[in-house]
């Protein structure tokens, strides 16, 4: 046979095996969309009943232990923390964790709630770097700093899980907003009879959003471009990429800039994995990991309705830098739990979880590559036509759309968080444009994250955001008026 | 292998799908607003009915022959509306009518839906029309699988004040996770006549220490003159868990008998039942322990002296004068904590009170 014959052999089967993965792919996620629809309207259901929402603010709630890490957050620890203590919650306590900041920081949150240093009656539970001091505040009795030196965020979250009082733990980003009942709603599960051990809030993007006092008061589509393309993402990512596997066996990722967890078994598991860079992807697996060999019956599940709010990078360098870590961490979780696949011992997790996160998430940018590069040379070398070429990039981008529309006819349906029909058609807009361009640039930086992590890297880089102030909250022409 | 024809009609399938998606987010979006102005008409209308009923300007049939011709999902909106606004013979006479509506014969029907949420609101609908004969219905979404469902059925108490009820309700909480305990202790607090009697009969009977907690938790929070003689008892018990409910109890009940034997546990071997003796003893102004919470004050566990000198605090002027009088040379740890408590502000001092209970099961505090 000669070598042009074999080649294009090759490339056929190549070009098939692509296609199928695709189809293979997507229908995993139509599975995934097909398990939401009755959890989102479960959950709809629960999110809507006055009568619930009244029973949820009782006291009979079980306390909960609000940890947040911060690292140079000087301009935004003030707001932060106040909004913290003014969540709408029967009993919660905030513990600020000053990692280290070389600026400001600590000496702002002195000043501002009159801390007064308390003797380190607290045993350390979990190793982490020194703890410099604990303060408790004069006009805040719920808030407690820690000032340690700095390990990072995981290591941070170490020091206040040694902390805590409470037997449930919240772990929330500084710079993240939570929406002023959030944390009652993602209780809401111990109500409905789940064995909860940890649950996840939807994170949305608070770019573009009016705010005052540290709060969203009116979710808006971002201006910015790059803003905007992440929104059919977030919402992709949230309202089917992980309400379905609650379903499935819980999920595996519990975001970490807003996730409930129960304190014993964070501790049990001695807490917080300091050499990942997704330390929430990882201690979610160690979850699982742990109450599976302890035979547990347990969930994790995510409620659509309690929401957080960040800000997304809006230049292409910073997001390309969050893309590649999120990737490079998923790489290296993947790998150190790599015993856990197809054994029986770990149930869906080795069966379903960590299968579909390798093939279908961790190795969908090379499969992605590889059939990119395929179909060109094979359009060059006359193997394979351009109608053939025309109608794989229409099936394997128009499923993208197709997935994410069925997100924004769930949303619609059901928590409709952007209300006015410039957003909705801008949503509507943003769902066409985001496979063309976008998409291949987030195959690329997760590409280079193969390389990081051949590399063993544990970087962050440096994450550039503008802030909430003044940018998100310049008034608006309503305001004014 | 995949012909071009099978990409073509996948292609064309997909097409297909979004132009129905899009077609449906449109028309959904219309029908949404058209939904919901006749849904704030027919609430309206409910309203007029329900006004008419309770004058007695139509009579019964009338009033059901009208509310029949309603959404259901008005008729339930309308309900937990008008529950708090309309009571008394006025009330009593839009539910007897409602309770012969078609709209209550697929509500009782929804107490066995496969939906939590229907037996939810089945259940809900029931704390504010149940009559006698909904008895049974009760105590079987009572043992329902959904902790919200076997709530909103507990809190059917108020309006069917059945001892064998409260019975049943007081076994769940006993045995209820404790979110689920502590919502069913508060529900059962509100019927207290009712309750105190099956309260009393329940702590003079021997049984296991997690059942005995949620019957203590009870009675502090009852707070009847009638239990101290039932709960003093427990402060002597064996387990820590109960002596540290037993002192939580005692917070409730302002009286000598209640501040000797907190006193007595100021002195216990278990940090958390001195942290919440030493709370109780504050809660109830109890100013023949002031010498004994100064002695707390020098305790090793950070949490009790905090609960110490806060206990001070509140006690008045004799604790305040206490807690300025205390000593540097006494105790170091305790005159820092002293002066900590001193220098909070009123909302602090709030937060502190009516804050959450320590969670002493991770023992958290240790010596300092």
């Amino acid at each position: 046979m000669p070598p042009v014959s074999l080649l294009a052999d090759l490339i056929r089967v190549i070009d098939h095996t692509v296609i199928w993965y695709f189809f293979a792919l997507n229908s995993c996620y139509a599975v995934l969309i097909l398990l939401t629809i009755p959890e989102l309207w479960g959950h709809w259901q629960a999110a809507t009943d006055e009568d619930l929402d009244r029973l949820m603010r009782s006291d009979a709630l079980l306390p909960i232990s609000v940890l947040m890490p911060a690292y140079d957050m000087e301009q935004n620890i003030v707001a932060s923390v106040r909004a913290q203590l003014a969540l709408r919650y029967p009993h919660h306590e905030v513990i600020v964790i000053n990692d280290g900041s070389k600026d400001g920081t600590l000496a702002r949150l002195r000043r501002e709630f009159r801390l007064y240093e308390v003797p380190p009656a607290i045993p350390r539970r979990i190793p982490t770097q020194r703890v410099r001091g604990y303060y408790r505040s004069h006009v805040a009795a719920r808030l407690l700093v820690i000032d340690k030196e700095n390990g990072g965020k995981a290591d941070a979250l170490n020091a206040g899980l040694g902390a805590a009082r409470y037997p449930l733990i919240v772990a929330a980003d500084a710079d993240t907003m939570i929406a002023e009942d959030a944390l009652l709603r993602l209780a809401r599960p111990f109500l409905l009879g789940d064995p909860v051990v940890g649950a996840g809030g939807t994170i949305r993007v608070a770019n573009g959003c009016v705010m005052r006092h540290g709060r969203v008061i009116e979710p808006r589509f971002p201006r910015n471009f790059l803003g905007a393309m992440q929104i059919p993402e977030y919402l992709r990512a949230f309202l089917f990429g992980r309400i379905g596997w609650n379903r499935l066996g819980g999920n595996l990722i519990v975001s970490g800039a807003f996730g409930l967890f129960r304190r014993d078994h964070l501790i049990e598991i001695g807490g917080y994995h300091t050499g990942s860079v997704v330390e929430d992807l990882d201690i979610v697996v160690r979850l699982h990991k742990h109450l599976r060999r302890k035979k547990v019956k347990y969930s994790i599940p995510l409620v659509p309705d309690p929401v957080a709010w960040t800000e997304v990078p809006a230049d292409l360098r910073t997001l390309g830098r969050q893309r590649e870590r999120w990737h490079r961490g998923l790489i290296a979780t993947m790998t150190s739990h790599r015993g856990a696949l197809l054994n029986p011992r770990y149930g869906p997790l080795g069966f379903i979880h960590l299968p579909f996160f390798i093939l279908g998430e961790m190795l969908a940018p090379v499969v992605e590559l590889v059939g990119y590069t395929v179909t060109l040379i094979g359009l060059s070398l006359g193997v394979l036509s351009w109608v053939h070429m025309g109608l794989f990039f229409s099936v394997a981008l128009g499923y993208g759309v197709l997935l994410t529309l069925w997100c924004v006819l769930l949303e619609q349906a059901t928590f409709r968080m952007y209300r006015r029909q410039g957003d909705f058609r801008r949503l509507i807009l943003y769902t066409f444009l985001e496979p063309f361009g976008y998409r291949q640039m987030t195959v690329i930086w997760r590409l280079k994250s193969f390389w990081g992590a051949a590399r063993g890297d544990v970087q962050w880089g440096e994450m550039r955001r503008l802030g909430f102030e003044p940018a998100m909250s310049a008034p608006t022409k309503r305001d004014a008026a | 292998m995949v012909s071009n024809r099978l990409l073509a009609i996948v292609a064309l399938g997909q097409a297909a799908s979004v132009l129905v998606i899009l077609g449906y987010l449109v028309v959904g979006h219309r029908l949404g607003q058209r939904r919901d102005r006749r849904r704030a008409l027919e609430g309206e209308r409910a309203d007029e009915i329900a006004r008419r009923l309770g004058t007695g300007s139509v009579g019964e049939d009338e009033g059901v022959a009208a509310f029949d011709a309603l959404m259901f999902d008005t008729l339930t909106r309308f309900l937990r509306r008008s529950s708090g606004q309309r009571g008394g013979p006025e009330g009593d006479r839009i539910a007897a009518a409602l309770r012969r509506t078609r709209w209550h014969r697929q509500l009782q029907s929804h107490t066995r839906s496969w939906f939590w949420w229907r037996r939810f609101r089945a259940a809900q609908a029931l704390t504010r029309l149940a009559a006698p004969a909904d008895l049974r219905t009760v105590h079987q979404l009572l043992s329902d699988s959904i902790p919200a469902v076997r709530l909103a059925a507990a809190s059917t108490l108020a309006r069917l004040p059945s001892p064998g009820l409260a019975d049943a309700i007081l076994e769940q909480a006993a045995v209820g996770h404790s979110v689920v305990r502590n919502h069913l202790l508060e529900i059962l607090a509100y019927s207290r006549t009712l309750v105190v009697p099956v309260l009393v009969r329940k702590l003079e009977q021997p049984t296991s220490p997690d059942r005995l907690r949620a019957l203590l938790d009870l009675a502090g929070l009852l707070a009847s003159a009638e239990l101290l003689s039932y709960v003093v008892p427990h402060t002597d018990s064996s387990s820590p868990e109960v002596r540290v409910a037993a002192a939580g109890a005692l917070r409730g009940f302002p009286h000598p008998g209640a501040a000797a034997a907190l006193r007595r546990l100021l002195r216990d071997e278990e940090w958390p039942v001195r942290a919440r003796a030493a709370a109780s003893l504050g809660a109830i102004g109890a100013n023949e322990a002031i010498d004994d919470l100064c002695q707390t004050l020098c305790d090793r566990v950070w949490w009790v002296r905090l609960r110490s000198a806060i206990a001070l605090r509140l006690i008045g002027p004799r604790g305040i004068r206490a807690l300025c009088d205390f000593e540097r040379e006494r105790d170091r740890y305790g005159y820092d904590m002293a002066h900590y408590v001193l220098k909070l502000d009123d909302a602090a001092m709030a937060e502190y009170v009516g804050g959450a209970t320590i969670d002493f099961s991770g023992a958290n505090a240790t010596a300092a």
